[in-house]
């Protein structure tokens, strides 16, 4: 899988460089490298997208993107465990 | 047609000021934002919302839209020549937007809206090529699926893609799928498709990292006594050693046989469940009544001491 430099991942997200910076430094995203520059794993496209949109559709800023994304992601981590912890309680219960 | 109360669709009254249909807006928008709700029609709701705020807080297309509100109202609204539909000609015959509109794609607007302003009204309109976007789908991969690379076929609108699912992958991860994402506009390159990984309930197993949870029913006295079990896995039987002694509960751990990994291997553990007889006959009723004469055990001599 090939990586991104900052320039590249702002070509392809339609952001401008110091936008992409800024969700970077805020920890929306993580370069795979720091050396001697950032480079991004491709899949990171997906979420800088899905922030972008936020910040527009909801006229959030940016830090309020990064705790909206963290929250979510955290929320369906949650559910999902819930979900298996509820599968397996029953399980257990059942007496069969 | 369906006429869209845009009021409605706010959850404000027809006489809201600016500030009332903004706060409403930005209340139902952060609610079934796809990227953040869980809702199932969440890409529909938010759609909707966004349109009804879109018309609203322009002022031009907000009386626009009252006009014809209240004309619908007075009963111009029924069936016949006058209906609303034609109450406006321009923007008629605007196609409605593309088989596989999104909600941030120029032309994600409703027919409803088409008709009365007309298309290219949407979110934004570039000129220029212009790539298309990254999709992301999820994708139900099966526990049995991980064990070796496995060829997949997924829908992806009106289209069906072959994918090759390499060993090893594991819930949450994505898999890219190059220039299979919307297509882009005026000569721009297609975005990709990308695919994020569900694994499926399994009716046996449960998932821990790369762990597998397998639950096994024993009976009383195999957890006394022990006993040689034989326990599924992913790829076939094995036999467990149930040691003596047992506790309902007990992790048995099986190296090697979770789910296989990246970089390493889980494993599987057997989590005993002691499970009692349906039905006794008189004759085991007979053994457990000696059992309860002769056993020193109190089950609930520690219990209340934890209170």
């Amino acid at each position: 899988m090939s990586r991104l430099t900052l320039t590249e991942l702002s070509r392809r997200v339609a952001l401008p460089v110091a936008t992409v910076t800024e969700i970077v430094e805020l920890g929306i995203i993580e370069p795979d490298s720091h050396d001697p520059h950032w480079l991004f794993d491709e899949t990171v496209t997906v979420i800088v997208t899905r922030a972008a949109r936020l910040h527009r559709d909801l006229a959030m800023d940016w830090s309020g993107v990064a705790l909206a994304l963290e929250l979510s992601e955290e929320n369906r981590r949650l559910r999902r465990e819930n979900a298996a912890l509820r599968r397996r309680l029953e399980r257990f219960l059942d007496p069969r | 047609m369906e006429f869209k109360d845009y009021y409605e669709i706010l959850g404000v009254q027809p006489d809201a000021d600016d500030k009332a249909i903004k706060g409403a807006y930005r209340k139902l928008a952060r609610k079934y934002h796809p990227d953040v709700s869980s809702d199932e029609d969440a890409e529909d709701k938010f759609k909707a919302v966004s349109e009804a705020y879109h018309v609203l807080k322009d002022p031009e297309k907000r009386a626009e839209y009252d006009q014809l509100r209240r004309y619908r109202q007075s009963g111009g609204g029924q069936a016949g020549p006058r209906d609303w539909q034609g109450f406006r000609q321009e923007g008629f015959g605007q196609g409605g937007g593309g088989g596989e509109a999104h909600f941030d794609d120029a032309g994600a607007f409703s027919d409803f809206f088409e008709s009365i302003f007309g298309g290219g009204g949407g979110f934004g309109h570039r000129a220029g090529p212009r790539a298309g976007r990254d999709l992301e789908v999820e994708m139900p991969l099966f526990l049995e699926d991980t064990v070796a690379d496995t060829r997949k076929q997924i829908r992806v609108g009106e289209r069906t893609l072959n994918v090759t699912v390499p060993a090893g992958t594991g819930d949450n991860e994505r898999i890219r799928l190059k220039g299979q994402g919307a297509p882009g506009a005026d000569g721009g390159p297609a975005g990709d498709l990308y695919l994020r990984v569900r694994l499926v309930p399994h009716p046996l197993f449960d998932v821990e990292g790369h762990d597998l949870i397998v639950t096994v029913p024993v009976a009383p006295w195999e957890a006394v006594l022990g006993a040689k079990v034989s326990v599924p896995t992913l790829t076939g039987r094995i036999s467990l050693t149930v040691p003596a002694d047992s506790q309902n509960g007990r992790r048995l751990r099986i190296k090697g046989k979770g789910l296989t990994g990246k970089r390493h291997t889980g494993d599987l553990y057997a989590v005993l469940k002691v499970v009692m007889p349906e039905h006794q006959d008189e004759r085991s009723r007979d053994l457990w009544r000696q059992l309860a004469d002769q056993a020193d055990f109190d089950p609930r001599a520690d219990w209340e001491k934890r209170a």
